[in-house]
């Protein structure tokens, strides 16, 4: 049986994850490939959580860290790549509507265009996370995070207005 | 556009696909998911510890074989150096450094970068460290040999005349030069990109500015 608590933490954060996954998945990583991998760090790393933060920002952590290392090509053979055939992504019933799909598309091309360390920052903040908790997950200060903010908020508003208006 | 509608389609990027979890079969995956990756890093233990295994043989043989100081010596600091060389390769494992993935964003960069530092120095430094031990070691061994017992093996008739010792060792020297060569190479292509790469994302982080 899996533990209950890893099943809770899991159904929680299971979207949230996959929609970091999408951000950070590129060709040929696919973002269920970077999903399977941070669900098994979370699994691998849940003995560790001590509670000194919030589970969320824990989950954040090894979501970003993950992805990040993925992306820096850190793990660059392919046999270290974990398989689990028990997460299934199936198109969702309700009707998908093409222009919020299309309105992601224009999200993530802005997203894109940022550097890593704002790209990073700037995916907490569409989460919904205060600049305390960003602070937290990134290691760096809460006044860090909101000047670093203002900008990249500016830039990421003057990629996309253009593009959806 | 307003904050609100940007968040809006942000969460909404993960309503088109439906996951679902099968509870029972997970726990599987995931002990077949921790066999895996012991079974990689046990299959790179048991190549190294044979590689070393086959060494200390060929280095023990040749300290039966040849009884002189020299070649003695040469033996000896050869089984050293391949004792050496598996604590060093050991000591800079990836798990080591890369783990401790709940760790801030920034803190974990930086154990990233330690342990890419780690491993380009390593591979940089594969000359000193593996290559001229190794060489030393077998010149010795090569130089120690003399006509003393008979009748000669095959490596004493091949090497007793100092011309063909001076030409073995050139050999030698160029094989281990070529795979300090190769190291070095490797550092430069594999690791310092992303040594640069982490940088920059570290610096990124910091500054307010860019």
């Amino acid at each position: 049986m899996l533990d209950q608590n890893f099943e809770q933490v899991l159904e929680a954060n299971k979207e949230k994850i996959y929609r970091i996954c999408k951000i950070y998945a590129i060709n040929p990583i696919e973002p269920q490939d970077l999903f399977q991998e941070v669900v098994f760090q979370i699994w691998k790393s849940l003995s560790s959580f001590k509670g000194n933060s919030t589970i969320d920002t824990w989950i954040y952590r090894i979501a970003l860290n993950v992805c990040m290392r993925s992306k820096l090509k850190f793990e660059k053979s392919n046999d270290k790549k974990v398989r689990l055939e028990a997460i299934a992504f199936k198109v969702a019933d309700t009707s998908i509507d093409e222009s919020e799909q299309e309105k992601f598309r224009f999200l993530k091309q802005c997203i894109t265009t940022l550097n890593e360390s704002d790209t990073l920052i700037i995916v907490l903040y569409l989460e919904e996370l205060s600049y305390k908790e960003i602070a937290t997950v990134t290691g760096l200060s809460e006044n860090h995070i909101a000047v670093k903010m203002k900008r990249i908020r500016k830039r990421l508003f003057d990629c996309i207005n253009p593009k959806l208006n | 556009m307003e904050e609100y509608h940007l968040r809006q389609i942000w969460k909404s990027s993960s309503k088109n696909e439906y996951i679902s979890v099968d509870k029972n079969q997970l726990i599987k995956d995931f002990k077949a998911g921790m066999e895996g990756r012991e079974h990689i890093v046990r299959r790179r233990d048991r190549r190294e510890i044979i590689a070393a295994i086959v060494g200390i043989i060929g280095f023990g043989y040749t300290l039966y074989l040849y009884s002189n100081l020299i070649s003695f010596i040469g033996s000896i600091l050869g089984i050293l150096s391949l004792v050496y060389i598996i604590f060093k390769l050991r000591n800079h494992r990836k798990s080591k450094f890369t783990k401790a993935l709940f760790l801030p964003i920034h803190d974990q960069l930086v154990n990233q970068k330690q342990f890419m530092l780690g491993q380009f120095k390593l591979l940089n430094t594969v000359l000193y460290w593996a290559s001229f031990p190794l060489f030393f070691a077998n010149t010795l061994i090569i130089w120690g040999i003399s006509k003393s017992s008979q009748p000669l093996s095959i490596v004493e008739q091949l090497v007793y005349k100092w011309e063909a010792k001076l030409m073995f060792t050139f050999l030698i020297a160029f094989f281990f030069v070529y795979i300090g060569w190769l190291n070095k190479k490797a550092a430069k292509v594999n690791w310092r990109p992303l040594i640069k790469q982490i940088e920059t994302i570290i610096n990124n982080l910091k500054n307010t500015d860019n």
